[in-house]
């Protein structure tokens, strides 16, 4: 590598750099160089310094009235941009003369462009509010949701838990012993609930129904389907002899059907 | 002649528009860049021209100077030059030249056949002690007055290597000159 560098410094390119007379792709090449080697960048300060130290032995005086002739010049030139600018202004000239006009394409060109980045930004950050509003809402109702499930499996479970609660299985009968549900009845409240743990899907016409057996008396404690989830019944209070289950027409009967009693609980 | 400020404050004159910056740009480096643009152009009615066209475009193009790239006299100096090489090979100049010397047909190689090196023309002399003249010469014809490395050659009758050691030689005197 060192011979490498070496060799580039031997070359000539870098005077030709410093000078300016190097192509633009080869001048960007040196750049990279020196950007990448200490020694290329080193070489052409010291290049720079030789050739402005030499530039420094010549010297020629001016005439007296060469710096006032330069500043008039420049100010004719500002003026011309200006009178260029008003002139095609005016006239809308297809044919853009002279290089402020180009000036002026390019600055309405960049700011078209300018603008309509700002509208293309503006438009998709607009998109992006209006999809996160509609995912807040999603997930406002998702918790809303969650916290009632919470709320009433909280609930549940201190039914549940509660010493004051009494637990019935109800287990299948002879014909069917596979079937079973459990009653959770809350006697400081009366309050009862009733979980399902197996049962069949009876026809859509048919439901299930709980009944309480009160004195020698079944007393209707609501109809329901089979699912999962934990119900609340109708209160009961009194001296409950047993729970039972039996399926009634949807709706639900005055009086049990006897033949159709699927689950029996009795208390102890 | 006005306070002289740094590099750094007349590029950010010359940035904002601020004529004050033509000012310190002429007096400090006006002598030296029409001592090369007259090196180059070999008249002062031409080199004052090129010189006020040379104000223009730095003037004009203050904005694509980067400091990162080099030093404001260098940038300066290829401008000057440029504008000087564009001025020789402009038809208007031949003409006149061809009106001047109408023995003398210029084609911009018999304007190179012209050339001549003259240490006096440079004006500052003990640098000669220690640069030799054809070291001198080959610094000025390819870095100052825009001779490619193979016209060099080919006018002073030497290969290229051999044009290119000379060069390389010579900035090594002139540096050593420089950092004594």
């Amino acid at each position: 590598m060192k011979v490498t560098i070496r060799e580039y410094i031997e070359s000539g390119n870098l005077e030709l750099y410093v000078a300016g007379k190097l192509p633009p792709e080869e001048a960007r090449e040196v750049e990279a160089y020196a950007e990448t080697f200490p020694e290329i960048r080193e070489e052409i300060e010291a290049i720079r310094d030789s050739l402005e130290a030499f530039a420094g032995l010549y010297e020629r005086k001016p005439s007296d009235d060469l710096l006032s002739k330069i500043k008039q010049k420049i100010a004719e030139e500002d003026d011309s941009k200006v009178a260029v600018v008003e002139l095609s202004e005016e006239k809308q000239t297809p044919i853009q003369p002279l290089t402020r006009k180009t000036n002026w394409r390019f600055i309405a060109i960049a700011a078209a462009i300018a603008f309509l980045l700002s509208v293309g930004f503006n438009l998709l950050q607009y998109l992006q509010l209006e999809e996160a509003d509609k995912q807040l809402a999603l997930l406002t109702e998702q918790q809303q949701v969650l916290a009632e499930n919470y709320n009433k499996a909280a609930t549940q479970l201190s039914i549940i838990k509660s010493q004051e609660t009494q637990v019935v299985t109800l287990a299948g009968l002879e014909k069917a012993p596979q079937y079973s549900a459990r009653v959770y009845w809350d006697k400081s409240s009366d309050e009862l609930y009733l979980s399902v743990g197996n049962l069949f899907n009876p026809e859509t016409d048919k439901q299930f129904q709980l009944w309480a057996i009160v004195d020698g008396k079944p007393v209707d404690l609501g109809v329901f389907d089979n699912t999962t989830d934990l119900l609340k019944m109708k209160s009961v209070s009194g001296n409950v002899a047993a729970f039972a289950v039996t399926l009634e027409p949807r709706g639900g009967s005055i009086n049990p059907t006897l033949e159709q009693m699927f689950l029996l609980g009795k208390l102890g | 002649m006005p306070e002289i400020l740094t590099e750094a404050q007349i590029v950010a004159l010359l940035v904002a528009g601020d004529t004050r910056a033509i000012d310190q740009i002429y007096h400090q480096f006006g002598t030296n860049l029409l001592g090369v643009i007259f090196r180059i152009v070999g008249d002062q009615e031409a080199a004052e021209d090129v010189l006020q066209d040379a104000f223009v475009k730095v003037w004009k193009n203050a904005a694509s100077y980067d400091a990162s790239k080099g030093r404001l006299f260098t940038w300066l100096l290829n401008i000057c030059r440029n504008t000087a090489i564009d001025r020789i090979r402009s038809a208007e100049f031949k003409f006149k030249q061809k009106i001047q010397n109408p023995s003398n047909p210029v084609s911009i190689e018999s304007e190179r056949q012209t050339y001549s090196f003259n240490p006096d023309n440079i004006g500052v002399r003990e640098w000669v002690n220690k640069l030799r003249p054809e070291q001198a010469e080959v610094i000025e014809m390819v870095y100052l007055t825009g001779y490619t490395h193979e016209e060099a050659a080919e006018k002073l009758g030497l290969p290229l290597g051999t044009l290119k050691t000379r060069l390389r030689t010579a900035l090594k005197t002139l540096r050593e000159n420089l950092n004594p």
